[in-house]
């Protein structure tokens, strides 16, 4: 467990410049809130609280396509892998890493919309719930598109991973109940894109935990694949 | 004896979607490390070495074959605990240099007072204790070098795996890591290290082998290999410096080397010409001589003026 932590934590850490650019965004979101007039309405708020949850997932899709790849090509890896660890443990502590860099931002952004989106009347609970919801949307998506960059180019992966969490969402969207469950994105950002005043947040949590499980059987098929395959470290 | 590394019969073959041949990295290479020997890993560019050292890593998998390590195939993770590896460019995460090892520790299981005793260790053992507060991206390549050894070494290893480890070497330090490795042989650890320094592998090394197109070329000790000229260095006195081509005038004596089957008749040559032999010693070749008489074959007719013939 503590090199899986060991890992994740250092992850987190070689990503705190684009944490700490999308964390600019949340603070600008704040002061947007500050500044707003609260009679105005809330329709300018939500536009950004909206945008800033597609930069989370996009950035999920970032960190997971590029995680293995980038310490592959700096020959970090190698130094990692020496060491008493399996490769499950190194992909384990990778997306436990993305994990928490997409937690750290998801939890700001929901402190933030708490309060701006709190003024307008939202319920508290059911923002926290989206904020969860939100959280893990990133990590599944990021955890899928780990399992594509083990055998596919990052680009490829992050490409490949959109269409396959994008299908389902798409054919649930027109109403077939069973791609609701197949990598459950729509089901569980649909309260929360479509989020206004009268309909209330409420994404179930039967698809969070449904959410949670794939995770982890993605990741567990990264960890298998990539124990399989060959590190590719750049030549210098 | 047991055995440190073990490679049996493995190839290795870099296959891509882009190429059309696979690259035979390493072929039918069989090879054993005993336990605490220090052994020199030497080819030319290109020649597999890495490939090689990376396989017993577990970095990547044999086309054919197999190894083992400590006893344990090749990419068990258990194993690497007690193994040392410094990757030839070493690259390392940003972070202080302190905490870098910490983390490379905690990685092997380290943790507490244990791993404390070993980032200070390590960094004592390649002279960084100075530098232990700064942040690994100011390093120099020596330094950061010094830092790959520094991780390698924070558990304490038995076997120890170094892919070129002082190509970036100052005199200085290259001196101060000799003694370190020799200090780590003393201890009964075992060292399998690659080196282009072919200097420095013969005053640590205890054997070697020569790889080339991932095919092994020779393989013993550095005292059979470097003995084996077959050639006799005779230097005498009083004697005309026409007497033996190729011979070397050296004050008031005369230096030439005889294939060992003509010393006889050399020392006879010596007396007849009314000389008097001082010495005769067998020709020891250096470890570059070798390298490169086993790496890069000259043809036949080139190497016909042998030197020292009777004339
Ligand atoms: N990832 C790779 N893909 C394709 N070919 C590779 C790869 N890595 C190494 N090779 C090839 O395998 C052969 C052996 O390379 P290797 O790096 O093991 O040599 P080496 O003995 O370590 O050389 P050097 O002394 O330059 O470090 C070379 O022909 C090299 O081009
Ligand atoms: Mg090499």
């Amino acid at each position: 467990m503590r090199p899986i932590v060991l890992i994740a934590t250092n992850f987190a850490r070689e990503q705190r410049w684009p944490l700490f650019f999308l964390l600019l965004w949340v603070v600008g979101w704040a002061t947007f809130g500050i500044f707003a007039d609260p009679r105005s309405g809330p329709d300018d708020a939500l536009m950004i609280f909206r945008q800033l949850a597609v930069y989370s997932v996009t950035f999920g899709l970032f960190f997971g396509s590029s995680a293995i790849h980038s310490d592959q090509r700096s020959r970090r890896i190698l130094a990692v892998l020496s060491k008493g660890i399996s490769r499950g443990q190194y992909v384990a502590g990778l997306l436990a890493g993305i994990a928490l860099v997409l937690g750290i931002f998801c939890f700001c952004m929901g402190f933030t919309a708490s309060w701006l989106l709190g003024r307008y009347g939202f319920s508290e609970s059911a923002m926290w719930f989206g904020m969860l919801a939100l959280w893990t949307v990133c990590t599944l998506t990021a955890s899928l598109t780990l399992l594509l960059s083990t055998f596919l180019p990052p680009l490829f992966a992050a490409i490949g991973a959109g269409v396959l969490a994008g299908i389902p969402a798409l054919l649930a969207l027109r109403g077939d109940t069973f791609s609701k469950y197949v990598i459950p994105v729509h089901g569980l950002l649909e309260p929360l894109i479509g989020a206004d005043f009268a309909e209330s947040w409420n994404a179930s949590i039967g698809l969070v935990l449904l959410a949670w499980i794939e995770v982890a059987v993605f990741s567990l098929g990264a960890a298998w694949i990539f124990s399989r395959r060959d590190l590719s470290v750049s030549v210098e | 004896m047991a055995l440190a590394l073990e490679y049996e019969g493995i190839s290795k073959e870099y296959c891509s979607w882009s190429r059309r041949r696979p690259v035979r990295a390493l072929q039918q290479f069989s090879l054993s490390v005993e336990r605490g020997e220090v052994f020199g890993f030497l080819g030319p560019n290109g020649a597999g070495k890495s490939t090689a050292i990376h396989l017993a890593m577990g970095f990547m998998r044999p086309t054919s074959g197999a190894g083992r390590m400590l006893a344990k195939p090749f990419g068990d993770a258990g194993t690497r605990r007690r193994v040392g590896f410094l990757a030839e460019n070493v690259s390392l995460y940003h972070r202080r240099a302190e905490a870098a090892i910490g983390f490379y520790g905690g990685l092997n299981g380290l943790h507490g007072p244990a791993l404390d005793r070993g980032v200070k260790s390590a960094l004592e053992a390649v002279d960084l204790h100075s530098e232990a507060g700064r942040s690994v991206s100011q390093f120099s390549r020596g330094m950061l070098q010094r830092m790959g050894l520094a991780q390698a070494l924070v558990n304490d290893p038995e076997l120890l795996i170094l892919d070129e480890p002082t190509s970036a070497l100052d005199p200085a330090a290259r001196v101060s890591i000799r003694e370190l490795l020799l200090g780590f042989r003393n201890q009964g650890k075992t060292i399998f290290l690659s080196s282009h320094l072919l200097s420095e592998v013969e005053l640590v090394c205890d054997r070697v082998a020569i790889l080339s197109h991932g095919r092994l070329l020779r393989i013993g000790t550095l005292k059979e290999m470097l003995a084996t000229t077959g050639q006799v260095e005779i230097v005498a006195h009083s004697i005309s410096n026409t007497v033996f081509t190729d011979s070397m005038v050296d004050g008031e004596r005369l230096r030439f080397t005889v294939p060992i089957g003509r010393q006889r008749e050399a020392i006879e040559r010596v007396w007849s010409e009314g000389g008097e032999v001082v010495s005769i010693n067998p020709v020891r070749r250096s470890l570059e001589e070798l390298f490169l008489e086993l790496t890069n074959p000259v043809p036949n007719d080139v190497v016909a003026g042998e030197s020292g013939t009777v004339s």
